[in-house]
């Protein structure tokens, strides 16, 4: 292949850095294209290209031109990548408005457009995350902190400043929110309605809110706090101040505590808290044991779905006949492995303890953990790399059940499902050829007025031959049903 | 400026600091960035302030945008009498502030692409010019591979520059240039004139400007965060996000000329 260049002078043509960087990096990724340039036509820029052999002999630009110049493996894609260039100077030029210019740079920018401003959303790398949010705490912004990795000092910190103006710190790493129902994060259409949820694990306020949605019951807020919140260090700051704020919401008539277990001292504290809050509650905190004081406490998230259903009258629409019939056609026993591939931590969490409970071990994987996700982005949003594990199951005949969660809302990918049954099928085929039982069981966290559609993802995945269950407690419950039935069978 | 080519001015640039618009003055094209309350005041601009004067000034720029971007603001009553005097007043370094500015700027990672999308040979240039200039020197050799040099409308290496400008601007406000460093920088600001003909005519006032020591409000903000490291750490993440490189390598050359004048402060000198 013939290394070629290509270039285009655009006379007397500025254009903001950034939209140039963009339009170069887009450039890049054609096939084919090594480098790309897209610069001011200075003298000194010009020697920088002549040195890196990007300088096309035949033109003559001036400073003030914009000069774009690619290297790449022949002509086409040379002239592909200058009119992808092209087509973004263009575009930049007739975008009605000068919108993406004036967008704040800051959130000092952004309380000057516009002082009714209430909530800012964070989401830099954790470096900078904690000047961010102070900013906007201090402009007094009610602040949503997608970021992670922010240490916990800065968090604590930041928290005293958010209580002390009665301002919620969201965060760090909060992975959803609904505030008067308007979406921040990964979350989902709710209804509206009288259950308030104050949230310390993302997808677990996900599935408790949908459980709820599923039964008829509405959502007024979801606010997270971030992880750590329930921890000895933190205390429990930002938890107390949404349990304040929702007490004296008049649309809220029931409040549910989702989290992993909190520390024993901020655990008590907490319940006492919830206890004098004067409004029906229920703490959902994971692997707890079930108990029915004051304080309705529940060890799963459909535990506490369903207690809250019940103060308000009302039940969970659980219907579990699917397990039943499937257990019944299990001709061939399934190897007793039982793998779980999670998008959802607190979802894998809640697995974890109901085949904890029941005494069955098995290797259960938080895919959106940092150890899985450095360098690639969430399993929720990019659902391939889950898709490939889940396929690569079906060639190991130590499992016999592989367990999925597919969480649907906002921030979550267009269709997850699609790649999802391609490997379910994928992993159920080869174990069919090897002579091998293989069950993919899993659950759909979403809800009907989701962007991608609850029954239409589920139904993409019934086709490919998964279990769906109306819960992930529902479906780890039938991964022990089978593993336990697997058993008997081998005796 | 002459207001008479006020009904015939053209958008040239849309930028992170205002909206630049051209025209044709008597001897020479003039150049006038107008700039609103959220970007900052900028050398030789026209500031708006008033909100609804914002809003109706942004929809005919918009419109212009779209059509002939040429703009007709003959109709508009400006009061040139009001001026801001845009010269730096912060007067102080601390090494923990420059510190926190070199460790953030170390940890910024380098951007991929092709080597004229790179800042990283300008922002290391930074060093060499500021060193120069406090040994006396304009700084000529280095300036030759600075000014025009790298990614932008204003290329990076102006944009370093100007960072050393203003920086050595508050060293010696701050009593850390000597008689050899005062002599360099005035060097320096005289070397920038000839120099700033090889770059883009939008660089090229902020080059002069920076010269005549008048900076925009953002490299002010950049000033004052020499003398504290809070203030350090808040204007890193401002800087981060001003422009692809911009404000970064303004940082740049704020920090190396901060470093070289501190280096060789008689006053610390006496110290150690």
């Amino acid at each position: 292949m013939t290394d070629q260049l290509s270039a285009r002078v655009f006379p007397k043509l500025y254009r903001d850095s950034v939209t140039l960087m963009a339009l170069a990096s887009a450039a890049q990724r054609i096939d084919g294209v090594r480098q790309v340039g897209a610069v001011m036509a200075t003298p000194a820029n010009l020697a920088i290209l002549r040195e890196s052999d990007m300088l096309p002999p035949e033109i003559s630009p001036a400073p003030d031109d914009l000069l774009v110049v690619v290297r790449a493996d022949g002509a086409d894609a040379g002239d592909a990548a200058v009119a992808v260039v092209e087509a973004g100077l263009t575009s930049a030029e007739t975008t009605p408005g000068t919108v993406a210019e004036v967008r704040p740079a800051t959130v000092r920018e952004g309380l000057i457009r516009d002082e009714a401003l209430t909530v800012a959303a964070v989401s830099t790398p954790g470096t900078y995350a904690p000047v961010v949010v102070e900013q906007a705490l201090r402009g007094g912004l009610h602040v949503f902190c997608f970021s992670d990795n922010v240490p916990v000092e800065d968090e604590i910190r930041l928290k005293q400043i958010a209580v002390s103006s009665r301002r919620l710190l969201m965060g760090p790493d909060c992975g959803t929110a609904v505030l008067d129902g308007v979406p921040l994060g990964f979350a989902n259409v709710l209804r509206p309605g009288p259950v308030a949820i104050v949230a310390a694990s993302g997808t677990g306020a996900q599935e408790v809110a949908c459980l709820l949605d599923a039964a008829g019951i509405g959502v007024a807020q979801v606010i997270g706090v971030g992880g750590r919140d329930l921890t000895a260090e933190v205390g429990a700051l930002m938890t107390n101040l949404a349990l304040d704020l929702v007490a004296d919401d008049p649309d809220v008539g029931a409040v549910v505590l989702v989290s992993k277990p909190p520390a024993a001292a901020v655990a008590a504290q907490v319940l006492d808290r919830l206890g004098a809050l004067g409004t029906p509650t229920v703490a959902c905190l994971l692997g707890e044991a079930d108990i029915d004081g004051p304080v309705v406490v529940r060890g799963t998230l459909e535990g506490g779905a369903a207690a809250v259903a019940s103060l308000l009258g009302s039940a969970l629409d659980l219907d579990d006949s699917a397990g039943a019939d499937a257990l019944r056609a299990l001709d061939v026993p399934a190897a007793r492995g039982v793998l779980g591939l999670y998008t959802g931590g607190t979802l894998a969490g809640e697995t974890k303890v109901i085949l904890r409970r029941a005494g069955v071990s098995a290797e259960i994987l938080d895919l959106g953990d940092d150890e899985y996700t450095a360098g690639r982005p969430h399993p929720m949003i990019d659902p391939a790399a889950r898709a490939d594990r889940v396929a690569a199951a079906g060639r190991r005949p130590d499992i016999g059940v592989v367990l999925v969660d597919l969480v649907l809302g906002h921030g979550s990918a267009d269709d997850p499902a699609t790649p999802l049954a391609h490997a379910a099928a994928r992993a159920l085929s080869d174990a069919r050829a090897d002579g091998r039982r293989l069950l993919v069981v899993g659950s759909v966290c979403g809800t009907s007025a989701d962007p991608q559609g609850r029954d239409r993802q589920r139904r993409i995945l019934e086709d490919a031959g998964v279990l769906v269950f109306a819960s992930n407690a529902a479906a780890a419950r039938f991964a022990v049903a089978v593993v336990t039935s697997t058993s008997e069978v081998q005796q | 400026m002459d207001w008479s080519v006020a009904h015939d001015l053209q958008i040239v640039h849309v930028g992170q600091s205002g909206t630049v618009l051209a025209g044709a003055g008597a001897h020479e094209r003039i150049l006038v960035p107008l700039t609103f309350a959220d970007r900052g005041l900028v050398p030789g601009g026209l500031h708006v302030g008033h909100a609804r004067e914002v809003a109706e000034l942004r929809a005919a720029l918009e419109d212009a945008a779209h059509r002939s971007r040429r703009i007709d603001l003959s109709a508009w009553s400006v009061d040139v009498t009001s001026t801001v005097d845009l010269r730096l007043r912060a007067s102080a370094i601390a090494a923990d502030a420059v510190g926190v500015l070199a460790a953030g700027l170390a940890a910024v990672r380098p951007v991929p692409g092709a080597p004229v999308m790179d800042p990283g040979p300008q922002r290391r240039l930074a060093d060499a010019l500021a060193t120069a200039v406090v040994s006396g020197s304009d700084g000529s050799p280095v300036l030759a591979d600075l000014v025009g040099a790298g990614p932008g409308s204003t290329p990076a290496g102006d944009d370093v520059t100007v960072g050393v400008l203003a920086g050595f601007d508050v060293a010696d406000r701050a009593g850390l240039l000597d008689a050899v460093g005062r002599d360099g920088l005035t060097r320096l600001r005289e070397a920038v004139l000839p120099a700033s003909v090889r770059t883009t005519w939008v660089a090229r006032h902020d080059l002069r400007a920076a010269a005549a020591g008048r900076f925009c409000e953002r490299v002010h903000r950049l000033a004052e965060a020499l003398a504290d490291p809070v203030r350090a750490r808040h204007v890193l993440v401002d800087a981060a996000r001003w422009g692809a490189t911009s404000g970064l390598d303004l940082t740049h050359g704020l920090r190396a000329a901060a470093h070289a004048a501190r280096t060789i402060s008689p006053e610390l000198t006496r110290a150690a």
